[in-house]
């Protein structure tokens, strides 16, 4: 993978590692929390790099990237996106972000809405609409915290934050093997498809326990409802049936109504990885369909200016 | 006998390239590993096991396709092909195998 040095103004630099894809139109993906670059497995990047340059990179303090004592607030992490793309001579990109990668796409857009083309928010929990994540608000709450008190995981009552801190418990060595029964459930959340992942885990364990990750992650200072409701851009949400978030999904297409919204069936919060090759159609099926209405406005607009030269053309005869 | 020398030059330069395929492979998973503290029982090799034997995972399968791209300044290799099968990932990936997997797309 190659890499540059990200990190402006008070954030210090970090090596940013990525990776590039086909070629075509930009579309970048933006991985979540505790997860690395290779989320996004290849049968989720061969239906989009048929037809756009994709690429995929770990965020700081996450994968092959450097991990700096600060700099993981979501504006922070938008700057180094920021950073990467003007270093990569990507000028405008589609920007597809899952969990808190949406939460950094969301961040992004506010603060650089002319570098994007296009938003996709694949199960963000998005603060101004569900500033909480408690587990007994959870959809499912009835069926999945039985099961999680099955496996010894009571989630505390006053955690905000439910999937954060079931993310840190399952990383620990304690629960490795355990968190494998959980495979085939919505509340599977695995570090790695290939190998154990226990040099991820470990790596977001030491993230949280030796910089200020935690606090920074949950640092929101935007987008407000107000400035979600004004991205002029096509966006696509994207949420698993069985996900938490569903507030948030709902929350999204009243602020958004003319946004693209898509279920993933039968999944919870991490079905770009249960289901690679569905998400990685189903974006690209939703790029071309905002391709094509960029082109039929087009030919409105060429329309409009033939039209608007006969009209010229009659008054010079006329005259 | 022309046929035969064919043949036979054929033959060495493709074990060559071969050997030259797994240099190369040895070449990026020894930097990859450098500070991984690893205790090999035996030498990086084509019998090596990237999971079971160097604890590989997927950013790290990644990372070794990225290389080996750059190395052959070559985006096109069909590496889905070698790392995954009906749709799944493989749960095993052998140094022998991605020799041989690369030797006809770096032919051409």
């Amino acid at each position: 993978m190659g890499s540059v040095i990200c990190g402006s103004g008070n954030v210090a630099p970090a090596k940013i590692s990525y990776r590039q894809v086909g070629e075509g139109p930009d579309v970048i993906l933006i991985h979540g929390l505790a997860a690395n670059c290779a989320f996004w497995q290849m049968d989720l990047l061969l239906p989009l790099s048929a037809k756009h340059r994709v690429t995929v990179y770990d965020l700081r303090g996450h994968g092959y990237s450097g991990m700096t004592e600060s700099g993981y607030r979501p504006s922070d992490m938008a700057d180094d996106l920021l950073s990467l793309m003007d270093q990569l001579g990507i000028g405008k990109a589609t920007i597809v972000g899952h969990s808190f990668g949406g939460a950094v796409a969301l961040r992004f857009i506010e603060k650089y809405p002319a570098r994007v083309e296009n938003l996709v928010l694949a199960d963000t929990r998005v603060h101004a609409i569900q500033p909480t994540n408690y587990a007994r608000d959870w959809p499912n709450a009835a069926e999945a915290l039985p099961r999680l008190h099955a496996l010894g995981l009571d989630i505390p009552d006053d955690e905000r934050d439910s999937g954060i801190w079931l993310l840190e418990q399952l990383a620990k060595p304690e629960w490795r093997s355990e968190r494998h029964k959980l495979k085939g459930s919505p509340l599977y959340m695995p570090f790695a498809p290939f190998g154990g992942g226990t040099r991820s885990a470990n790596k977001w364990l030491k993230l949280l326990k030796t910089t200020k990750a935690r606090q920074e992650i949950s640092f929101i200072d935007g987008p407000t409802a107000d400035q979600i409701s004004q991205i002029s851009q096509p966006v696509m949400v994207y949420y698993g049936s069985h996900s938490t978030l569903q507030d948030s999904f709902r929350g999204l297409q009243k602020l958004l109504p003319n946004c693209s919204a898509v279920i993933a069936p039968k999944a919870g919060h991490f079905f770009p990885l249960s289901q690679p090759l569905a998400f990685g159609t189903e974006v690209a099926a939703f790029l071309a369909s905002t391709e094509s209405a960029k082109s039929v406005i087009r030919i409105h607009s060429d329309a409009a200016t033939t039209y608007g030269r006969v009209r010229e053309a009659v008054a010079a005869e006329s005259k | 006998m022309t046929n035969v020398t064919e043949t036979t030059r054929a033959a060495a330069s493709g074990k060559s390239g071969e050997q030259a395929i797994l240099s190369v492979l040895v070449e990026i998973l020894e930097d990859m590993i450098a500070d991984w503290d690893m205790d090999l029982d035996e030498p990086l090799g084509t019998g090596t096991r990237l999971i079971i034997d160097l604890g590989f995972e997927s950013i790290d399968v990644v990372q070794f396709i990225a290389a080996i791209e750059e190395h052959y300044r070559n985006r096109s290799i069909p590496f889905e092909e070698l790392v995954m099968k009906d749709g799944r990932y493989v749960d095993e990936i052998v140094v022998g195998n991605v020799v041989t997997f690369l030797k006809p797309h770096l032919a051409h």
